[in-house]
């Protein structure tokens, strides 16, 4: 394998203490550093550091773990009074709708043929009576028959 | 502490991929919640103390960014690993948190608790213990993108584009605050 120079070497340090190279090139990499002064001294820094972890605090898992159940669970409440909110709105919004669609479109005409008087008495004519129960009558009299009945009211 | 760490171990070692983990935490599975948690807490943590400084800041950091995830898992769409998209939101969380909080501390003071290796006899543990904090304290003194590119590519064995997705930066951006942490980070252990 052809030598390596020291930025590569440095450069790719991390990954010989991660195993992350193959072994060819780790061997390269370890061979150059036995060489290499300057290398071996940036590898020795880089172990310090990689192996200079920190622990996880006490208690901090169980902290970390009901405060991801508590969140989950709010978002679940939050989500179920969401969703009921919809299905109110949905299920009024269908009762709503149902009782609009009951009432027809078309409007039965109100049944006006009147064939029996109203009310008898004071004020109210029978509709039989064709000279006095409305206009309506009069255009079925003759000309003669509107003379005849004109010279009985005496105008 | 010991008891906490054994709990720790078990999920860890269950080999559950992240993938099915996280697609059985999407449908409300408390189980794969956890083993989340578990998985990525130390990864996280440490990168919200390093960005504060301060155990009790960098852990309501933490648990910010875990609740933040694990309630947006529905935008997670697998671009990037689900630990360098986690990563990028401790971030920002911590961030957050300095924010909130308007103060952000340049020097790391005990960070270092306890090493996690309880097996290692006094003496060493001691000794990395010293070393530990050593470290600590230059890393605190790099500016936050030279410290994070050098946590992000050491600590956390990220790759460099991994680093970039996870500092919202170029690939290149990545690799030259790397470098220049590390020859911050010698000059400053002479």
């Amino acid at each position: 394998m052809k030598s390596l120079n020291c930025d590569h070497v440095r450069d790719v340090l991390p990954d010989l203490l991660s195993g992350r190279l193959s072994s060819v090139e780790g061997a390269a990499v370890r061979t150059h550093v036995q060489n290499c002064v300057e290398c071996q001294v940036e590898l020795d820094l880089a172990t310090a550091v990689a192996a200079a972890r920190l622990s996880i605090p006490a208690g901090l898992h169980a902290r970390v773990v009901n405060a991801t159940r508590t969140r989950r669970t709010a978002a679940w409440s939050g989500r179920m009074t969401l969703a009921a909110g919809i299905a109110v709105a949905v299920v009024g919004g269908s009762v709503l709708l149902a009782q609009f669609r009951t009432v027809p479109d078309v409007v039965d005409p109100i049944d006006v043929s009147v064939t029996e008087p109203i009310q008898h008495g004071a004020g109210w004519w029978s509709v039989e009576d064709a000279f006095v129960s409305g206009t309506a009558s009069l255009r079925d009299l003759s000309e003669d028959e509107l003379k005849k009945l004109l010279v009985e009211l005496g105008t | 502490m010991v008891s906490e760490i054994a709990r720790l171990t078990v999920p860890l070692a269950t080999g559950v991929d992240d993938t099915s983990l996280l697609s059985r935490a999407r449908s409300g599975d408390r189980e794969a919640t956890e083993l989340l948690v578990s998985r990525y807490l130390r990864d996280v943590y440490e990168m919200t103390a390093r960005v504060l400084g301060d155990r009790d800041l960098a852990q309501d950091a933490a648990q910010d960014a875990f609740v933040n995830a694990l309630g947006a898992l529905h935008r997670f769409r697998g671009e990037s690993s689900f630990k360098t998209w986690l990563l990028r939101i401790a971030l920002n969380s911590a961030r957050s948190v300095a924010r909130r909080r308007g103060r952000r501390r340049e020097v790391a003071i005990d960070l270092v608790e306890d090493l996690p290796d309880q097996r290692v006899d006094e003496v060493t543990r001691i000794a990395n213990a010293d070393e530990a904090k050593r470290v600590e304290a230059v890393l605190a003194r790099l500016p936050e993108k030279q410290r994070m590119a050098v946590v992000l590519r050491l600590q956390q064995n990220l790759s460099y584009a991994e680093v970039a997705a996870a500092l919202d930066c170029s690939e290149g951006a990545a690799r030259v605050n790397y470098h220049l942490g590390v020859k911050r980070l010698r000059e400053l252990t002479k």
